[in-house]
């Protein structure tokens, strides 16, 4: 800031954005105080509080005035610190989206915190705590306005700009995301989440030990039980039946809390997602920077005739909040529950030029599902001859029921794996109870990769592998397995040379 | 000189890349011979065995050291029958593998940047591990040692002068 020219330009943060940071710290603080507090009952260990929180403060007031950005004239500049003095510039035409993530107190006060991703590692590039929408809206205007010619290239079938109106693409209502929470397990983070904060609560003079030997007091011979197995069985059962219910009406009620009010709209090349009740999130994801499509069905929703369907980019692609920042990004989704009849339109709008139904799927090797099977019997048997040997064979009649499942496995497995080839994409689908659908554009592939165990070689086939710039969060990795051989090796050729002869845009 | 490593013939590698990693090797089973050696001396003298415990663990520890040495003799010229690399005009293709085969295909559009890197055993005999780096995640960066130092700075300039 010597110089009178480079003073230009140069902006703060919004005043609000000192609120939040010392109220971020004093979250932070908050439980070792308390317990300090509580510790000290009146001994004049309060002037700790004092020690802790004063520098704190301090330090929050510094960084608060520290930090400058600018909208330069195709990159951000951002500058932090007074000891250490630190400039980040970063391109416009890097920056692969612009997250806002507002809390409640934050959405009162009209101001709102922005992420800016860029392709590389797991945290986002930088983080801009607090911005008013007003300053939000002209950030975002100058990076995505720069960023045009890159985002959307000469991509066959992205759509001429600038049409840049606003179309709604989905909207998820409340039934629909009361079933997507019917088909998760949040309830149970939930659960682990809210016991390791009882611990916490321990220096407060809480037990946490007495909850568990509250759970171990209860002598089910006590109980007013008709006695005999069966009636243990019924009540273990009913039991049961009633966490798994509760758990479940635990995961209905974060997914609703989470994703209320879900629309993902389009801009031009941009997709951008608004969800959330309480903290509100707006991610915005160019279309360009989709690096792998994923459709996914469980069996509620193919009963239904629903899909989920979810995305991921160059970075993270979701989850691991940034420094400070509460809430984590879910860029996961690009629809969490939607009509079948809707998916398509959907797909071409993410991934112009692919049409799923105009797959025409290449089967995995013939013997997959005998080798397949055989490696689940193995496993079985691996598993039930320890208790065999230690309390007699009559054990192995338990692993009838395992057999069972490994043939069904076997054979539904095989049956619903397949790949297939696009004019610009590859698919791969695998999974019976739960079903995925793949799609990775050629231009998004990075490398191709050809496997063999030993077991492949004897059978004369081969696993086949698509990486991506994507993190992998989408859990449905791009892995081929049991392919014919020659069938993986001409695969392995194909995807190259479609490959080779896209160029890699971010 | 590009023409020659972008010429679509599958290659072995280097053959001094057998010796430098028999050398590597070697040195490696003598450092674990020698750790294992004061570890177990040191227990002994802390527990005042037998005589006829020690002779059972030192010929224990012999075998062990010798089975490593006789791997680390016999595994390098088999992995080197197994290891090739191939460039064409649009991909560069890495074949290796004894038991657990793999062949890795990396389109030259995809390469984000390459390291030559040498270590002091690679360096006493002119060979050089090339290091590229793509965007991807499982195979953010593919590694090809044993090939000669001068190949290696070829195959490097092949692939950022397509680049650019």
């Amino acid at each position: 800031m010597s110089r009178p020219d480079d003073d230009a330009g140069w902006r703060r943060l919004h005043p609000l954005s000192l609120l939040f940071r010392i109220g971020s710290t004093a979250r932070r603080l908050l439980l070792p105080a308390l317990a300090l507090l509580f510790v000290s009952r009146g001994q004049g260990y309060e002037l700790w509080l004092a020690v802790m929180f004063v520098p704190a403060g301090i330090a929050s007031i510094v960084s608060y005035l520290s930090y400058r950005y600018r909208l330069g004239e195709d990159e951000l500049v951002i500058r932090q610190g007074i000891v250490t003095r630190n400039e980040r510039h970063v391109p416009y035409g890097r920056i692969q989206n612009i997250d806002l993530v507002q809390n409640l107190l934050q959405r009162w006060l009209g101001v709102a915190e922005a992420r800016f991703e860029t392709a590389g590692g797991e945290e986002p590039e930088a983080v801009m705590r607090v911005l008013s929408l007003a300053e939000l809206a002209s950030v975002r205007e100058c990076v995505f306005r720069e960023a045009r010619p890159i985002a959307a290239g000469p991509d066959p079938g992205t759509p001429a700009e600038p049409a840049r109106a606003t179309e709604s693409l989905y909207r998820a209502g409340l039934p629909q995301l009361a079933l997507l929470g019917l088909t998760s397990n949040r309830g149970l983070a939930v659960v682990a989440a809210a016991f390791g904060a009882l611990w916490q609560l321990e220096p407060l003079g809480y037990d946490p030990q007495s909850l568990v030997r509250a759970i171990a007091r209860v002598d089910p011979s006590r109980a007013h039980l008709p006695p005999g197995p069966w009636a243990t069985a019924l009540v273990a059962g009913l039991g049961f039946l009633v966490v798994v219910l509760a758990l479940k009406l635990l995961s209905v009620a974060w997914t609703i809390v989470r994703l209320y009010g879900f629309a993902l709209d389009a801009r031009g090349a941009d997709f951008s997602a608004r969800y959330g009740l309480l903290t509100r999130i707006a991610a915005t994801v160019p279309q360009q920077r989709i690096q792998l499509l994923s459709v996914r069905r469980g069996p509620l929703q193919r009963w239904l005739g629903q899909a989920s369907v979810q995305i991921e980019t160059a970075g993270r692609g979701g989850g691991g909040g940034g420094e400070g920042a509460g809430t984590e990004v879910e860029r996961l989704w690009l629809a969490p529950w939607i009509d079948d009849r809707a998916l398509p339109g959907l797909v071409a709008r993410a991934l112009p030029g692919v049409d799923l139904e105009s797959a025409a799927w290449q089967p995995l090797a013939a013997r997959a599902g005998r080798r397949i099977l055989r490696r689940g019997l193995a496993i079985t048997l691996a598993v039930g001859i320890g208790p065999a040997i230690w309390l007699g064979p009559k054990v192995l009649l338990a692993l009838v029921p395992l057999v069972l499942l490994a043939v069904v496995h076997a054979r539904l497995w095989t049956r619903h794996a397949a790949y297939a080839l696009l004019p610009d994409a590859v698919l791969w689908k695998s999974g019976w109870w739960t079903r995925r659908t793949s799609v990775v554009p050629y231009g998004k592939i990075q490398v191709v990769g050809l496997g063999q165990t030993p077991f492949d070689r004897r059978h004369r086939m081969a696993s086949l592998s698509v990486d991506t710039a994507g993190a992998g969060h989408v859990g449905h990795s791009f892995e081929l397995p049991y392919l014919d051989e020659a069938a993986a090796h001409a695969l392995l050729g194909r995807l190259a040379e479609e490959t080779s002869v896209r160029a890699f845009r971010w | 000189m590009l023409g020659s490593v972008a010429d679509g013939v599958e290659r072995s590698l280097d053959p001094r890349s057998i010796t430098v990693r028999r050398i590597v090797g070697a040195i490696t089973t003598a450092a674990i011979g020698g750790v294992t050696l004061i570890a177990l001396v040191v227990r002994l003298i802390a527990s005042r065995p037998t005589r006829g415990d020690v002779v059972l663990l030192l010929l224990a520890w012999v075998a062990l050291v010798a089975a490593i040495a006789v791997l680390s003799w016999l595994w390098p010229p088999l992995s080197f029958r197994h290891a090739f690399w191939r460039i064409d005009a649009s991909t560069m293709r890495i074949r290796r593998g004894v038991a657990w085969r793999s062949v890795v295909s990396i389109p030259r559009s995809r390469v984000q940047h390459t390291d030559v890197r040498q270590g002091p055993v690679e360096r006493a005999f002119g060979l050089a591990t090339l290091v590229v780096h793509t965007a991807g995640t499982e195979h953010a960066s593919i590694g090809l040692s044993g090939v000669a130092h001068e190949t290696a700075l070829a195959i490097r300039d092949h692939l950022i002068d397509v680049q650019a």
